[in-house]
């Protein structure tokens, strides 16, 4: 056991759970629900998947619980497994046949990463509640490979840094940050009169 | 639901952040305008069922659909005299289950038992001294 995670209340809360507190589980659920349904709902952009494998990240950590020792971080330790489970559902939905989504066109690995998704824009909600902004953004992240998709939103959502998101990843930092960097660019094609606007407007009216 | 860490100056590692240029942080803030949603109402309770029930599960299943272990745990069983009780699952499966259990050490009863087994069908083990469930399960 790596004693300087002890501190962390979440690894305290893991480590009630793999005493066999059901207790603790139902808190750990209910803390981290949020956060990995809208980790997943911006990995496989539909939100019924997302609260299924959401749902399945919960059911694989009380499995794993009795064998539970803190190793990281709680979050990386969690995100660890989210993201394997966002690879595996894409490595199974490739195999599903009704998989022939339309390619996106730009040619590179930011096209080839859009056949697993199984709802490429945003979802019908958010279509009436949020502006073209908000659509776009969506559809940026979405068309991102699945690697460079997994360490933006550790990076800008989950705020690993990239000592985690190499423990998360199985990746070296130096990968990790080229990862980082290549989705940067890549949003930055997708976004460029968007961010173009945000520079030249002042800060406080894009807030 | 809006997203509660739309300030990326604030939120951002600093080792991530150190790495940006003007144009990275206009892209990280605009990255922000992604929505986040609620879990549906009863997702924790869906989940936390969901577990106990796996976890129930697990906790009689070390014994199940193995079928060298029942014909091992048989086989041993009828060489040191004892009992191997098959059951079906339940609180005590071999006491509460809607089938009656079975008490045996012939293999041959193993074999046909675990032929018969449809999917949803778990299959308890229990060793118990010969004598001891005697009375309780072979009539006496």
């Amino acid at each position: 056991m790596t004693e300087r995670f002890l501190d962390d209340p979440d690894v305290q809360r893991m480590l009630r759970i793999r005493e066999g507190d059901a207790v603790a589980f139902e808190e750990f659920v209910s803390a981290y629900a949020p956060v990995l349904i809208n980790f997943m709902r911006r990995f496989v952009g539909n939100d019924v998947v997302a609260e299924d494998l959401a749902q399945e990240v919960f059911l694989k950590v009380h499995r794993a619980a009795p064998t539970y020792e803190p190793t990281a971080r709680f979050k990386t330790w969690l995100l660890t497994i989210a993201t394997n489970l966002c690879l595996n559902e894409k490595r199974r939905s490739g195999r599903r046949s009704h998989q022939s989504l339309e390619a996106l066109g730009e040619g590179d690995e930011v096209g080839r990463s859009r056949d697993w998704i199984a709802d490429e824009g945003p979802m019908p909600e958010a279509r009436l509640e949020s502006g073209e902004l908000q659509e776009k953004v969506r559809a940026a992240i979405a068309a991102l490979p699945e690697s460079q998709r997994a360490v933006v939103l550790m990076a800008r959502y989950e705020q690993l840094s990239y000592v985690e998101m190499a423990q998360a990843t199985g990746l070296t930092i130096m990968a990790v940050k080229s990862l980082l960097n290549r989705a940067k660019t890549n949003l930055k094609k997708h976004l460029s009169r968007e961010i173009r606007d945000f520079l030249v407007a002042p800060p406080e009216e894009n807030a | 639901m809006r997203n509660p860490s739309d300030d990326p100056k604030r939120t951002t590692p600093p080792d991530v952040r150190a790495d940006f240029d003007a144009e990275d942080e206009a892209l990280w803030s605009l990255l922000g305008a992604v929505d986040e949603v609620a879990p549906t109402r009863s997702f924790v309770s869906r989940t936390v069922d969901r577990a106990r029930a796996e976890r129930r599960a697990a906790e009689t299943r070390p014994l199940f659909r193995r079928p060298w272990l029942a014909t091992g745990l048989t086989a041993a069983a009828a060489i040191v005299g004892a009992i191997v009780i098959f059951g079906r699952p339940g609180d005590d499966a071999t006491r509460e289950s809607t089938q009656a259990p079975v008490a045996t050490n012939d293999i041959s009863d193993v074999v046909d038992i675990l032929s018969n087994l449809g999917d949803d069908d778990l299959l308890v083990l229990e060793a118990r001294d010969a004598e001891a469930v005697q009375d309780e399960y072979l009539g006496g």
